[in-house]
């Protein structure tokens, strides 16, 4: 009975201890657990904002990213159709152009020649396609700027110009105020096949065209078999050349690649004056002349020869046309005596 | 124990609050993280697609069904595979070959993600993969320019170009004032010239300005033969003005004259044969035959220089002969150059009372002084110091006849504009000379180089048209009624902006010095009494298009405006002017017939404004192809999405 008592009285004292501990421990475990809930809201708070300026500052750079894309692109549209003016407007006044890449860089930005408005270029140039770009920016929640600068033309090789360009991009987010500025250079290679070439129209009244397209048999010619280079002769096709006119020289009215068109690798282009063509127009030839349309056009003069197997008027000279080779080499006809 | 019990119970309470205390962690972890990595996958799938589209060229899938299908029909070419991905599949969208885009890019991505994906662009799905309503899908985009709902997205240009032309124009054949001396007899006046023989002849008028006896019974007018066919009495008089000084009756006449029967292709020859009793027989400014033609044009460049002949007429005198023969120098001519070759014959070598060698050749050049004379002169007037008979002869002593031939440079004296040389052969002014007939010999048709001429030189900066331009020649006349001082107001039309060479023709009864100018620019003033040419040289640049005017005046030599010698309404302002045979490279057509067909038809329409019509011109035409637009740019969407 005793123990029973000491029991119960030691009991009594010891479930007042738990009844405190125990009260402690709950208000530890909601303290954690307000802590915990508390971190955890503002770790997703903090986490959902950073996503948020992420995304944005993300959503910029592919932005960014597409405008320099699509400055390529358009580029390319625009530096056509700028070249079709050129094009049209040496064959439509027959008057050379005085420095053809930067009348073409003048077209690629204004859309115009001398400071004349070109058809071909409306709502085609570069400025047409910032203006577009900055209005697709605002779409996008960014003040947008954009500029291309620094256009710089030349010629690539034989059938293709070069045009590199800086493009300047600045982007703001007024709402996380954060800015985007970056600049690059950018370079596209447009091909002028099946563009005019200006250098017959110019030295046939205009009654000649010829359009640029490679030839198919290029260092596919034979002696014994000159199917290759008659076809190279009814049609005018193009073959490379080391001193022949480049597209810019021939907008130019030149007969030869000028020093400031100049490269290491060749950039001339040569094709045969048909001079059939030429006398079915009703103009005079000079039957006795290298078919070499620079040589011929250019009146150069230079020793021409008769070749077998091709008709009576057309001669070759015997002049450095690629690779140290002679036009005669090149293409592997055989002169008669 | 007991504390046992409280170690383990406070252990496995600390254990509990740890536990519950991680749950939230748990739930934290799993509700946030995992979508975000898969999220960020899928966003890596969308980058990576768009980047495949815009960056790989067609020809890293010319092996799919359709590519390959579309190589093989040649819808599309080996050029073709150069485009990317991207802009195939935009091209054959914008231009409605909606399913061809659907299937490339369903064969090109479909190999690539088992997500699901759509393409976009424009609110319009190019293709999608699933049909299931995402939950969470990533967006990759890329812009591109060139395309445009309802637009081509390249297509064909052309231009065309007259080859030959069949127009209508003008020409215009002067006669110079010339004639024999004061109270002289038979004046006979040959004009041969050509045109080209490869025209159609629609109207020949003639116009007729002499100045011969009294216009009733005084009057010799004996000739006016067209090619050998007699004229002079179908001669309608537009004007006529008797004028007498005491028993000195003489007329003014103007009359027209319809010939265009008789006037051909080729060579042709106009014989006048006039004279007055009393007065003096010559020609008066404004006879010129006005001829207008069809005439078929080959294009062709004009030239930088120039060398033209200025013929005269042949003029037979009795007694005396004279000849004005007026030319231009152009604005900007540089190294300009002119020479008389005077081939006369029969032509009285007179002495004056003094035994002195008479001037009986003198010749007048831009100036009242003379140019060159043959012999000696006592005054400025050169008469010779002989016996006067009545009140215009000088009996002077004949020593022989001689047939002078001269070659003078008038390099020296010549001017911009008008130049103007006065040739007179034993008469000068109201006095003349010898005793028989005195010839200015011209035969341009037969005799060339043997005939009398001006030859002039110069070159231009620039030629006065490029090729794919020709010239149209047209004439105004002034209208109205006689009058001096006249003015002549006129428009020129925006077609007609380029002038590049433009003349008044003056008509006048009696005349003496007269003063020409434009828009209130001066062009001409007599040099001396009686130098009124028949034609004076307009510089084009001072016309414009739009009103213009023109003012004639004739004023005696001391500058007062002459009362009685009026500017005739058939007075006429000549010009040439440009229009362009060619148009350039116009709007851009899905096709180039279509592109072709619309050149021509702007280069018709162009040159019809000119009337010339569309059966006179043989076309030629170049198109262009795969001409771009700078549409857009337009916005493509990559969606990628889990499969459900």
């Amino acid at each position: 009975m005793a123990l029973g008592s000491k029991l119960v009285q030691n009991l009594g004292m010891g479930e007042r201890m738990k009844g405190i501990f125990f009260s402690s421990m709950i208000i530890f475990l909601i303290t954690c657990l307000f802590i915990f809930f508390s971190i955890q809201r503002s770790m997703l708070s903090f986490y959902s904002s950073q996503r948020a300026i992420e995304n944005r500052v993300e959503a910029m750079i592919k932005f960014y990213e597409s405008v320099v894309y699509d400055s390529r692109k358009s580029m390319e549209i625009t530096a056509q159709r700028a070249t079709c003016s050129a094009i049209n407007y040496v064959v439509t006044t027959g008057s050379p152009l005085q420095s053809s890449n930067e009348t073409i860089a003048e077209l690629i930005l204004q859309g115009t020649i001398n400071s004349e408005p070109q058809g071909l270029m409306e709502a085609s140039t570069v400025k047409d396609w910032e203006d577009s770009i900055e209005y697709l920016g605002t779409l996008q929640g960014f003040r947008t700027s954009v500029d291309i600068r620094d256009l710089l033309i030349e010629p690539e090789d034989s059938y293709h110009l070069s045009i590199s360009y800086t493009i300047f991009v600045e982007l703001y987010d007024d709402n996380i105020k954060t800015n985007l500025t970056k600049n690059s250079r950018e370079k596209i290679i447009m091909s002028i096949e099946n563009m005019e070439d200006p250098l017959y129209p110019l030295n046939t009244l205009g009654r000649i065209v010829n359009i640029i397209r490679p030839s198919p048999h290029w260092l596919n010619y034979s002696s014994e078999d000159t199917s290759n280079l008659k076809d190279d002769l009814e049609n005018s096709y193009y073959h490379p050349s080391l001193y022949g006119a480049s597209f810019l020289d021939r907008l130019e009215g030149k007969f030869f690649v000028q020093e400031k068109y100049f490269k290491p690798n060749p950039i001339g282009l040569e094709s045969f004056v048909n001079k059939d063509k030429i006398l079915s127009a009703g103009l005079p030839i000079d039957a006795y002349a290298t078919n070499i349309d620079y040589l011929y056009f250019s009146k150069s003069g230079v020793d021409a020869y008769s070749i077998s197997g091709m008709p009576s008027n057309f001669r070759l000279d015997n002049e450095t046309s690629l690779e140290g080779k002679t036009h005669l080499q090149i293409y592997n006809v055989t002169v008669i005596e | 124990m007991e504390l046992k019990g409280l170690a383990f119970t406070t252990d496995i309470l600390i254990g509990l609050t740890l536990v519950i205390s991680l749950i939230p962690l748990f739930y934290f972890v799993i509700e946030s993280n995992y979508p975000e990595t898969s999220f960020q996958s899928l966003t890596y799938q969308a980058n990576d697609l768009i980047e495949i589209l815009a960056n790989l060229k067609a020809s890293s899938f010319s092996n799919t069904s359709t590519i390959s299908m579309l190589l093989s029909n040649k819808i599309i070419s080996e050029t073709d595979l150069n485009k990317t991905l991207l802009d195939l599949i935009g091209t054959f969208w914008y231009s409605g070959n909606k399913s061809i885009a659907s299937n490339i890019t369903k064969e090109v991505l479909e190999g690539l993600t088992e997500k699901c994906f759509s393409l976009q662009t424009h609110n319009e799905t190019i293709y999608s993969s699933c049909s299931s309503n995402p939950k969470t899908v990533s967006v990759a985009y890329r812009l591109e320019s060139g395309y445009e709902i309802g637009k081509p997205v390249s297509g064909y240009v052309a231009r065309a170009w007259a080859t030959k032309v069949r127009k209508n124009t003008t020409q215009i054949i002067i006669f110079y004032p010339e004639g024999s001396g004061w109270t002289a007899q038979r004046l006979e006046i040959t004009k041969n010239f050509a045109l080209p023989t490869n025209i159609t002849i629609y109207n020949a008028t003639l116009y007729v300005s002499i100045h011969f006896g009294t216009s009733k019974s005084q009057a010799q007018f004996e000739q006016l033969k067209i090619n050998d066919v007699q004229k002079k009495n179908d001669i309608k008089w537009l004007y006529m003005q008797e004028e007498a000084f005491g028993w000195e009756i003489t007329t003014a006449a103007y009359g027209v004259v319809d010939v265009t029967n008789e006037i051909q292709p080729g060579n042709n020859s106009i014989y006048l044969v006039i004279g007055t009793p009393n007065y003096h027989s010559h020609i008066h400014p404004g006879m010129r035959l006005i001829v207008t033609y069809s005439l078929s044009q080959e294009l062709s460049t004009g030239n930088k220089s120039f060398k033209k002949r200025y013929y005269f007429d042949n003029v037979v005198g009795r007694t005396g002969a004279w000849s004005m023969v007026s030319f231009y120098i152009p604005e900007n001519a540089k190294n300009a150059k002119a020479q008389l070759h005077l081939k006369t014959l029969e032509v009285d070598d007179t002495v004056d009372l003094f035994g002195r060698n008479s001037s009986d050749v003198i010749i007048y050049f831009n100036s009242g002084h003379i140019f060159y004379k043959d012999g000696y002169c006592s005054s400025q007037n050169c008469y010779p110091s002989c016996s006067i008979s009545g009140l215009y002869y000088r009996n002077c002593r004949k020593v022989g006849v001689m047939n002078p031939e001269l070659f003078l440079n008038l390099t020296n004296n010549l001017t911009i504009g008008t130049n103007v040389i006065s040739v007179y052969l034993n008469n000068y002014g109201d006095v003349h000379w010898g005793d028989q007939k005195a010839i200015i010999y011209s035969d341009p048709l037969n005799d060339p180089e043997g005939s009398s001429y001006v030859e002039v030189y110069y070159e231009m900066e620039e030629p006065t048209f490029n090729y794919g331009e020709i010239d149209i020649t047209r004439e105004m006349l002034f209208g109205g009624s006689a009058s001096n001082p006249k003015t002549f107001n006129f428009t020129l039309n925006q077609s007609q902006n380029k002038v590049i060479e433009a003349f008044v023709h003056i008509a006048q009864g009696f005349s003496s010095m007269v003063n020409a100018s434009i828009n209130n620019f001066w062009i001409f003033t007599s040099p001396s009494i009686r130098v009124v040419p028949e034609n004076v040289y307009v510089y084009p640049n001072k016309l414009s298009v739009g009103k213009n005017s023109i003012r004639l005046v004739d004023f005696q030599e001391g500058g007062s405006i002459s009362g009685t010698n009026y500017i005739l309404p058939w007075s006429s302002f000549e010009y040439t002017y440009l229009v362009k045979g060619l148009v350039g490279y116009g709007n851009v057509f899905n096709s180039s017939q279509l592109a072709i067909e619309d050149a021509k038809q702007r280069l018709i329409s162009q040159m019809g404004e000119e009337g010339i019509k569309p059966e006179g011109i043989q076309v030629d035409s170049q198109s262009v192809q795969g001409l771009r637009w700078l549409w857009g740019p337009s916005l493509f969407k990559i969606l990628v999405w889990e499969r459900e």
